[in-house]
Order: structure tokens, then C-alpha cells, then sequence
């Protein structure tokens, strides 16, 4: 007999009530049960970062968390990073530093850096290189070689640091700012 | 060049410059994109990635956690000086650019590792060099050699 449980959660400021079984990941739950296919699965055991999500402020792997322990939760997924066809300063960043070539492992990135970059204790400010490079390095991009990524970051840490968003887009960090049709699945 | 530390020898990518010629550039950030990652999968090569069977035959490098593939804090910046040949055999004069890092990339890393290793008797003439190869490399010739004591970096 399947194990059941009713799961309450808010994806990107929306609210959403579904049943799962118990082992489904947070991952299946985001992309099958709910139609965020943003969030990408690559080794679905915990070391390329790909489905990255942010569960409570916290980047999490949602291929290493199960759907039910998100229950009561607000989760972001790239899906959130935008507002419209307008991209967060962060993705714009990715995009004019070349950050990202087949995009797969794009999302995990941003979610990454997003959670990092909005931390509740405030904006860590410019990052060195090897800061940058040490905050990704849980991730994995096998196309990039990664030297995009790092200067995508580093600049957009420091916009966000001296107070005007890179690019002129809007400074998306808070979580759940977005309006709730901002984070709907395509 | 590469930074080898004598005690755990571990091998750290330093510097790495690429000169290469694709013909005619057309879109700079897409060349330059393309050469650091052809560079990083096959530094990657010299350096971490391998493909293990036991006596068996059965593959044993079957997750990311036994088959490493680089990330961020394995590479460094990657300098790029473009020669710029336009190709006689193309439209618009460029050549192939996804392969060329890929390439060179085994051969300059084992280079730089080897002239890291220039003030002991230790050469390496495949990939990958893992820590693991050179220490028991090391020790090898430590005891033909009781002379070679540690690495400079090089």
C-alpha cells in the first residue's frame, strides 16, 4: 500500500496543497506533481547541485529532500528569479558574463548564489575570487569551465553591495517578493 | 603551471594560458566560453578523471562521488591570446574552436606537472596524475635517491 501524506507548501509566494507518497523527492514533487520543471535533475544523488532550490532562506538539494519535508514550507525555483519576461539582476548577470552555454546546471547556480546573496544577516558584500569560486564549488557546469559563473557572481555580490542592482534590473532578493502569477509553471 | 604540495601531493592548477586560432572570431564571448571549457574537461583529464573496472570487467567509477569531475575550486582563470588564421576552406573564415582546449589541455598539464617535478627524478607520461601516482611515485625514487626530499612548486 502506497504511504501517503497530504503536503501545504508555498512555491514562489503561491500556495499549494497536493498529496504525495512518502518517498517522493522534493525534487519529482517541484517538477511532476506541480509543473516546475525549471528545477533540473542531473545526478539525482547529491553531488552536482543541478536541482538546487531554496527551502526557508537555505539552498537545499531537492534530490536529497523528500516532498513531505517541505510541508508547511516557502520554497523558491528559478521560476521566482524573474519578474515576467524582466530577469532578476542575477540571471541578466549570468546571461552578460556568459555564465552558462547548454544551461542545464544554470538553475542549481542561481538558486545557489540567490540564497547565498539574500542571506537573512544581510548582503556579504564583493566577493574575491576564490570566495566565489568556493561557493560554487558545490555545483557542477561541464561546459563553462566555470570562469563566467565566478565573474557573473562577483558581480552581481558586488551591485548588490553598493546598493544599486546590476544592469538597472530590479534587485529580486527578498524571498516571495515576486507576485504569485511571477512564479507560475510555463 | 601547477603548484604541487609536497605533502599530500596534491596538484593544483596555477596559471593556464591558451593561445589558439579559430580563424576568424565571430562572437568573442562564445569562443572564449568554449575554450575554457574545452580547457577545464581536459585539465580535468590530466588531473582527477578516470574510468575504474575491477578484475571482473565491471565498471567501478559509476557515481560522481568515484568519477570526479571538476568544479569550480579545481580550476583556475584561464588567459586566452587568440591568433586569428582565417580559414581558405570556410564562408566566413573561422574554424572549429569546442575542441581545441580539450586537446592541448592532457599534454600542457602533464608538462607542467613534470617541470613541477624538475628538481627530482619522477616523469609522468600518461593521465591521470593522482596524488595517490605521484606520492608512490615519490617514495619510489626517494629510495633509489635518498637525496630527493620534497617538490618545489613550478
Amino acid at each position: 500500500m502506497k504511504d501517503m501524506h497530504t503536503v501545504s507548501l508555498k512555491v514562489n509566494g503561491r500556495d499549494h496543497q497536493l498529496v504525495v507518497e512518502a518517498r517522493r523527492t522534493l525534487a519529482d514533487m517541484l517538477r511532476h506533481d506541480l509543473g516546475y520543471t525549471g528545477t533540473h535533475l542531473g545526478c539525482e544523488h547529491g553531488i552536482c547541485g543541478a536541482c538546487t532550490v531554496i527551502l526557508d532562506d537555505a539552498p537545499v538539494r531537492a534530490c536529497l529532500v523528500f516532498g513531505v519535508q517541505a510541508d508547511g514550507a516557502e520554497v523558491r525555483t528559478v521560476e521566482g528569479l524573474a519578474a515576467g519576461e524582466q530577469l532578476s539582476d542575477l540571471q541578466q548577470s549570468f546571461s552578460d558574463h556568459h555564465a552558462l552555454q547548454c544551461g542545464f546546471c544554470t538553475p542549481g547556480f542561481l538558486m545557489l548564489t540567490e540564497a547565498y546573496l539574500a542571506e537573512p544577516d544581510g548582503e556579504p558584500g564583493p566577493l574575491t575570487g576564490e570566495q566565489a569560486r568556493e561557493l560554487v564549488a558545490s555545483n557542477l557546469c561541464r561546459c563553462t569551465g566555470y570562469q563566467g559563473i565566478v565573474e557573473a557572481i562577483r558581480a552581481t555580490a558586488e551591485a548588490r553591495a553598493r546598493g544599486r542592482p546590476a544592469n538597472g534590473a530590479p534587485a529580486n532578493g527578498e524571498p516571495g517578493n515576486g507576485e504569485p502569477a511571477n512564479g507560475e509553471p510555463a | 603551471m601547477v603548484v604541487i604540495d609536497p605533502g599530500t601531493c596534491a596538484i593544483r592548477l596555477y596559471r593556464y594560458l591558451v593561445v589558439e586560432d579559430c580563424g576568424v572570431v565571430i562572437n568573442p564571448m562564445v569562443v572564449d566560453g568554449q575554450v575554457r571549457g574545452g580547457v577545464t574537461q581536459g585539465a580535468a583529464a590530466a588531473l582527477l578523471e578516470r574510468v575504474c573496472f575491477d578484475a571482473e570487467g565491471q565498471p567501478v567509477s559509476t557515481t560522481l562521488m568515484d568519477y570526479l569531475a571538476p568544479t569550480a575550486a579545481e580550476m583556475c582563470a584561464v588567459d586566452i591570446v587568440h591568433l586569428q588564421t582565417p580559414s581558405r576552406f570556410s564562408e566566413t573564415g573561422a574554424k572549429g574552436m569546442g575542441e581545441g582546449g580539450t586537446i592541448g589541455a592532457p599534454a600542457a598539464v602533464l608538462g607542467a606537472i613534470n617541470d613541477a617535478l624538475s628538481d627530482t627524478a619522477v616523469r609522468f607520461d600518461h593521465i591521470p596524475v593522482l596524488p595517490q601516482d605521484l606520492s608512490a611515485a615519490l617514495k619510489k625514487t626517494a629510495v633509489k635517491n635518498p637525496a630527493v626530499k620534497g617538490v618545489h612548486a613550478g
